[in-house]
């Protein structure tokens, strides 16, 4: 079942995009939820999805994911459709893990290796060197040992990266990771994803915080059921963009920067 | 002190209840970890109360045959399981609402079909309280087979069960068949739930699916710290248990979960 199901070894051709979404469309209950979505990440490439509540951002990350699937259009990870290889990792918005089960971080990072291990197989040393490089990149190993019902939530997040590297994910999709983390560890997971990304990581998060997508995304998609706006974010998040995705009800602030940041954001209902 | 432990040994029936006890204790704290950490404790309950009608119809139809009654509680256990499972999936009612609906009324169509033969009272009890005294050597046999099936299956899928236990959604993008898993743990809970039926009958098996992990939760800050401190708390209840029920002239299957619910009480200052 699960056994040698890898991550396509062989060097993949750079034509190729690492994710690849072409006029995806969903629709719940005759609602569209999105529609014509259309982009492409190659391999290294880091991409902030934006937009208000309710915008879609959620499913977009699902259906890349494999979770769900698209009404129309298609979604294509290295050129194969999505569900059949462990080489995504997803980190849901509310992460349904039990928090209170009774396990270290090694051990979390270590499930990454489930899916390389085989059916009816035990972990073994391999396995566990590779979680505890994984923990070393996102600056957890001296956390190794501790339980997981201890950890802060920007750990949490830094832990199921690892576990993601673990499983040796050449896609991350993050789903607002910055909720309930505080400046500075919004910035640190943000430079991690950013040297992940340099390290040849595509990485796909879904934010609402506008300020700091300029300053570690080189590519932004601006949602609202569709795409309002998609490419450099110093080009894209104009006022006028802004408040179409967003709604009057958006105050924009210019800052010494010269970028904006937003004082308020309200769903438009 | 070497007389205490020899003088109930030499008692055939007592061995057999004390192997057996300690088996389904063993087999009951290793699902029961699971389920505990699943939050699914309550459909243990569930089946061990709905698999009474299955046993009533076996009681009756082979009057007096106590192997063929296990059988029938073996297959009713496992099609409630599977049942239950499809409850949780769908539906209008809330999941707890729907299986307690379902499991009192199965458990009365149980005691109802009981009730229907003659000297029901004292067959009724032993369905409800267990028996472990009257286990059979073939009996044993089925037991002891049982719960090293399951255990053995739980070591099997071992990361499988605490990978789709810790975080489902993740197992799921790793392509793992996280609803045949649930299936899975019910079943064996519904076969660990027929073992345990025997020693403590139906009243008193959620204490043995439980308790002993609970007393493993407190102590380990691993899962396999807590299967192990689970398995032995319950090993232990098996033993002293009966050695209890010898000597004190108290009912085995109450023995048992005084000895295991006392455990939990001496780990409760200990807790990590």
């Amino acid at each position: 079942m699960m056994r040698g199901k890898r991550c396509w070894q062989e060097p993949h051709s750079p034509e190729v995009p690492a994710v690849e979404v072409r006029e995806v469309r969903v629709y719940k209950d005759s609602v569209p939820v999105l529609e014509s979505v259309s982009f492409a990440l190659s391999p290294g490439e880091a991409l902030a999805v934006v937009g208000p509540n309710g915008a879609g951002k959620t499913t977009l990350l699902s259906l890349i994911a494999g979770l769900s699937r698209p009404t129309f259009g298609e979604v294509r990870i290295f050129g194969h459709p999505p569900g059949r290889h462990v080489c995504l990792g997803y980190l849901p918005q509310r992460s349904q893990a039990e928090w209170n089960f009774p396990a270290t971080v090694l051990d979390v990072v270590l499930m990454g290796r489930v899916g390389h291990v085989g059916l009816f197989r035990p972990l073994t040393s391999l396995d566990r060197k590779k979680a505890e490089k994984a923990l070393k990149r996102v600056g957890l190993e001296h956390l190794a040992g501790r339980r997981v019902r201890e950890l802060s939530g920007g750990e949490q997040k830094r832990m199921l990266i690892a576990r993601a590297l673990a499983q040796e994910a050449r896609i991350l999709l993050l789903d607002e990771p910055l909720t309930a983390l505080d400046a500075v560890a919004q910035e640190n997971l943000l430079s991690l994803l950013k040297d992940l990304a340099g390290q040849g990581l595509t990485i796909i998060v879904a934010m609402h915080e506008l300020d700091l997508v300029a300053k570690y995304f080189p590519h932004v998609l601006l949602l609202r059921t569709r795409p309002i706006a998609l490419g450099d974010p110093k080009e894209v998040l104009t006022p006028e963009a802004l408040r179409a995705a967003y709604g009057p009800a958006l105050h924009l602030l210019p800052s010494a920067m010269g970028t904006w940041a937003v004082g308020d954001i309200c769903c438009p209902r | 002190m070497i007389h205490f432990f020899a003088e109930p040994l030499s008692f055939g029936f007592f061995v057999r209840a004390m192997l057996a006890a300690m088996a389904a204790s063993a087999a009951c704290a290793t699902v029961g970890t699971f389920l505990i950490l699943r939050g699914m404790t309550f459909l243990g309950d569930a089946i061990a109360h709905a698999i009474l009608p299955g046993v009533a119809i076996g009681y009756l139809i082979h009057r007096g045959e106590r192997s063929a009654v296990f059988y029938w509680a073996l297959g009713t256990a496992v099609v409630t399981s599977l049942a239950v499972g499809a409850i949780g999936k769908r539906g209008r009612l809330k999941e707890d609402t729907a299986i307690g609906i379902v499991f009192a009324g199965m458990f009365a169509l149980g005691v109802g079909l009981i009730s229907t033969a003659r000297g029901y009272a004292v067959d009724l009890m032993h369905f409800l309280f267990g028996n472990v005294l009257a286990v059979s050597p073939q009996d044993l046999w089925l037991i002891l087979g049982l719960c090293g099936g399951v255990i053995l299956v739980v070591l099997a899928l071992w990361k499988e069960l605490a990978l789709a236990t810790f975080d489902s959604l993740f197992a799921r993008t790793l392509r793992l068949p996280v609803d045949a898993i649930r299936y899975l743990i019910l079943v064996l809970t519904a076969i660990t739930v027929v073992t345990a039926l025997r020693v403590v009958g139906v009243a008193l098996t959620l204490a043995m699916l439980v308790t002993p992990p609970a007393t493993g939760y407190l102590l380990a800050k691993r899962l396999p710290g807590m299967v192990g401190i689970a398995v032995a708390a319950g090993v232990l209840s098996g033993f002293w248990g009966l050695y209890f029920s010898y000597y004190l002239g108290m009912a085995p299957g109450a023995a048992v979960v005084l000895v295991a619910t006392g455990l939990f009480l001496l780990a409760l200052p200990f807790r990590r």
